[in-house]
């Protein structure tokens, strides 16, 4: 008997803390519209969009400062920062995509390009171009300064310059540098590009996102620069192990000597860059607290809590990348039935999903575009964009032939994120309301990634879209094709109408406000896709940064052009 | 005892084969496409079939077989990881000594405590050492490993500041990792251990032994305990499977660069390469680890290796004749 007891007791016992963990797991997103509250008030600092600076007020004593610069400094005098990262990169040669963003982090501070797109300006400025001239409707003189060399020390001409363009071209990751038809060097500091045709933005990602180097460097890497990287930029890699860590230092020996020539980018503000990998969320936040590191970057709100306090400084930024519902536009799927698309739009709150899913943390979205692009107009605010109406919505459905007795049936597929997952749950609840039975197709990212240009799978599909492009009307290249057979298109969508005014919005020549806007106002009238909300993301650092500066939108950190207490 | 092991290690050729070919029929099974992954939205639909026929991805499965199956094993070569380009052999060689040195010290130290938590608790059956070892191992089963590891971390790293959080600076850093991948182990070893124990205890030549007045530690120690190591042996070899299987989220908690993380980020961007790679070295691992437990089998047991060195005589003295 009382070993009967016992054991039950025992049993209970055992139940109830694995209960708790697991409570324990769930506990803090619970509070996590609290969290956030909280930490906004206190400390959160710059909302901003793109390349620009938050200057910090620090209050510090100079004894404090003084022991934050020592602890910061090396024993040779040189200054430092840590920095985590949620990757290894796997490679960082200039071309094609390593794993995950963190690549493109550690290329910015290695590579410069020709020249630099400044979100917050929205133009183009120079770096190792001095600028460029359009010769006809394909083809364009740029011109490089004639000083430039890399760090190992060799000259950079406009041979280097088409060498590595079409280095980049050829390579079978070739990305935005497949646009280009050919380059020549028609003089020692002057490339001749013709690119394959006069696409939108496809010169100027050449321009942004063309990495250049030396070709006696390439030649002498025993990688291609694998893990052998040589740029022209101000820092070069002196350690990389694989999953742990990879350091920076400066040179000092960078080409451009007058400073007041420097843009932002240029701006090399401490000694020594550690990016510390550390793959798990909770355990950059640890190492934040531990003082490990001096900066984490894309920290959940649910996360901000901890730092708020004055050893810390929270940053947030808008993300340029737009949650967006998408629909299956073919004949194989109620939502071809533009009624149904629009009955689905008016449903949806979407201020209410920001407010359940990022605690109001963020924007509710007006067009797959934003204010960074150059070519989204400010009069598209101005039209009435599918607002809340649920009455409007079931007579839009009535209308299409449904009802009670036969209801839409919707299979909703979505890549299983930390934002999806509940915005998902959200949608349909809110399409239940109409009368539309939503079925849940959560997938991993590589299925989805594939899944989205198949129109069986799916009636409608949401993700992330857009955001590091200077044009909006590159998200739009996903609209154009023909449909279920052409595996460029996100929607399924068979439009002529719509292929033939995205391509002569491509088309340099009628990519003006006139045709975007018509274009513009065609997808939202067809309800072809429906642009959810911008969230937060924030970035934390230790009381060394002065001034803050994110790239691509706020999506990448910078710490070699951030200032630091050691700069004023 | 050397022909049987030579026979062991052929018989792993076939299974690791085998291995290959299943964990190739999957990765070309499962949806997903390398190609369009690698080119992103850029990728059109004359791109991204461009890049397969470079990759070699659009010729029919036998043929991608057989030329993978000639790569790995004729020429010993994994291949490139299609994203980063870096030598698939070359980065396990690099992150293989981690995930070695995490299972085998995780799988060590869940015998070494496992295991006498088991005798004790057989040992004091009913009793309160019993209860409390089985209350631990109840505990160890129950909690999951990377729940575990984070709390070790909260309490290690964060509040009492003596171990580090993550990463691979020395010695210490293992230190949580290994306790977090371990400690489920202790429970199911524990139990097996305690269950083995009890079998044997009851047997009449162990009453024999405490009747002809042997103290308790050799009673336990010199009757009991090698009659019950074979199963106990068994279930050290099944808790091979878990510390490597769990290494991977272990890895990725504590941002350890083994094969295990390695393998993770290589599923979720299709990189075929890196993935048939580490499932083969986890094969042959696990090959290895289980011809190490029959090998301990007969050590532990005489009549196994009775059953060799009785062949081998036969053997002989058929040959004198």
């Amino acid at each position: 008997m009382k070993k009967t007891i016992f054991t039950r007791t025992l049993a209970v016992l055992s139940a109830v803390s694995v209960l708790a963990s697991s409570a324990g797991c769930t506990a803090k997103s619970q509070t996590g519209e609290a969290d956030a509250s909280k930490a906004t008030a206190a400390e959160i600092i710059g909302v901003s969009e793109g390349d620009s600076g938050f200057k910090v007020e620090l209050e510090q004593t100079d004894d404090e400062r003084e022991q934050l610069i020592a602890a910061h400094t090396t024993q040779d005098g040189r200054t430092f920062v840590n920095v985590a990262v949620e990757a290894d990169p796997g490679t960082l040669s200039p071309f094609g995509s390593g794993v995950g963003k963190v690549q493109h982090v550690i290329r910015n501070a290695l590579f410069e390009t020709a020249m630099v797109y400044v979100l917050a300006d929205a133009k183009l400025e120079p770096y190792l171009a001095s600028g460029y001239e359009q010769v006809d409707d394909v083809t364009y003189d740029v011109f490089f300064k004639d000083y430039i060399y890399d760090t190992e020390g060799n000259h950079l001409t406009a041979e280097d310059v088409v060498f590595s363009w079409l280095c980049g071209r050829d390579d079978w990751n070739s990305g935005n540098m497949s646009f280009i038809e050919k380059a020549e060097a028609i003089d020692t500091y002057t490339v001749r590009i013709t690119m394959k045709s006069a696409r939108v933005g496809t010169f100027e990602k050449v321009l942004y996102e063309g990495w250049i180097f030396t070709k006696a460097a390439y030649a002498a890497s025993p990688d291609t620069f694998i893990t052998t990287p040589v740029g022209t930029s101000q820092y070069r890699l002196v350690k990389w192990e694989t999953g742990s860590g990879i350091t920076l230092e400066k040179t000092n020996d960078y080409w451009e000597k007058d400073h007041d020539k420097f843009s932002l980018i240029q701006e090399a503000n401490v000694d020594v860059i550690n990016y510390k990998i550390i793959t798990e969320e909770a355990q950059r936040v640890i190492a934040m607290q531990t003082g490990e590191v001096d900066m984490i970057h894309k920290v959940d709100f649910t996360n901000l809590e901890a730092f708020n306090n004055d050893n810390y400084t929270v940053f947030s930024t808008l993300n340029n990348q737009i949650m967006q519902l998408m629909f299956n536009c073919s004949a194989y799927s109620p939502c071809g039935d533009v009624r149904v698309r629009q009955a689905i739009c008016y449903a949806i709150d979407a201020a209410g999903i920001l407010d359940v899913v990022c605690s109001g943390q963020g924007e509710v979205a007006w067009a797959t575009a934003t204010e960074g692009s150059m070519d989204a107009y400010e009069t598209w605010k101005d039209r009435d964009f599918y607002g809340q109406d649920v009455e409007k919505a079931r007579a839009l459905l009535a209308e299409a032939g449904y009802g009670a007795g036969n209801p839409v049936k919707v299979k909703l597929m979505y890549e299983t994120t930390d934002k999806n997952a509940p915005t998902a749950e959200i949608l349909q609840a809110y399409l239940m309301d109409v009368g539309i039975e939503v079925e849940m197709f959560p997938c991993e990212g590589a299925t989805y990634s594939t899944y989205k240009y198949g129109s069986t799978e799916f009636d409608m599909h949401m993700g992330s879209v857009g955001g590091l492009e200077p044009y909006c009307i590159t998200a739009w290249w996903d609209y154009k094709g023909s449909g279920i057979d052409d595996k460029g298109n996100v929607i399924a969508l068979d439009d002529a109408e719509m292929t033939r005014m995205i391509e002569e919005c491509y088309d340099s020549v009628t990519h003006d406000e006139e045709h975007m806007t018509a274009t513009f106002h065609y997808i939202t009238d067809n309800a072809y896709v429906y642009p959810l909300y911008r969230y937060m993301l924030y970035t934390i650092t230790s009381n060394i940064y002065s001034n803050m500066n994110l790239r691509c939108g706020g999506r990448e950190i910078a710490p070699q052009y951030c200032r630091y207490i050691w700069n004023e | 005892m050397g022909k049987y092991i030579i026979r062991r290690l052929l018989w792993m050729i076939p299974v690791i084969l085998g291995v290959a070919v299943f964990i190739f029929t999957i990765m070309y099974w499962v949806p997903g496409d390398p190609a369009q992954l690698i080119l992103g939205a850029e990728g059109t639909p004359e791109t991204i079939a461009e890049l397969r026929e470079k990759m070699g991805l659009n010729e029919p499965y036998g043929v991608q077989l057989v030329r993978y199956l000639k790569q790995v094993f004729i020429e010993f070569n994994f291949g490139e990881s299609y994203f980063t380009r870096r030598s698939v052999g070359g980065e396990l060689i690099a992150r293989i000594p981690r995930t070695v040195a995490l299972g085998i010290s995780s799988m060590l130290l869940t015998i070494l405590v496992g295991t006498p938590l088991g005798i004790m608790a057989a040992v004091y059956q009913n009793r309160i050492p019993d209860r409390i070892c089985m209350i631990i191992a109840l505990i160890g089963v129950s909690m999951p490993a990377f729940w575990m590891a984070l709390m070790l971390v909260i309490v290690f790293s964060v509040r009492l500041g003596i171990l580090p959080a993550q990463g691979i600076d020395g010695v210490s850093s293992y230190i949580l990792p290994i306790l977090s991948l371990s400690f489920a182990g202790w429970g199911s070893q524990a139990r097996m251990s305690r269950s083995a124990m009890l079998e044997v205890i009851r047997s009449d030549y162990v009453t024999t032994a405490s009747a002809k007045g042997l103290t308790q530690r050799e009673v336990i120690f010199k009757h009991a305990l090698p009659n019950a190591m074979i199963p106990i042996i068994t279930s050290a070899g099944g808790q091979l499977a878990h510390v490597f299987g769990g290494s991977a989220v272990i890895e990725n908690v504590f941002s350890i660069p083994g094969v295990g993380n390695y393998m993770i980020q290589a599923i979720n961007t299709r990189d075929y390469p890196i993935v048939e790679g580490s499932v083969i070295f986890l094969a042959i691992v696990f090959a290895i680890c289980m011809l190490l437990v029959d090998i301990g089998y007969a050590f532990a047991d005489p009549r196994i290796k009775a059953q060799y060195v009785g062949r081998n005589s036969k053997r002989k003295v058929a040959a004198n004749d």
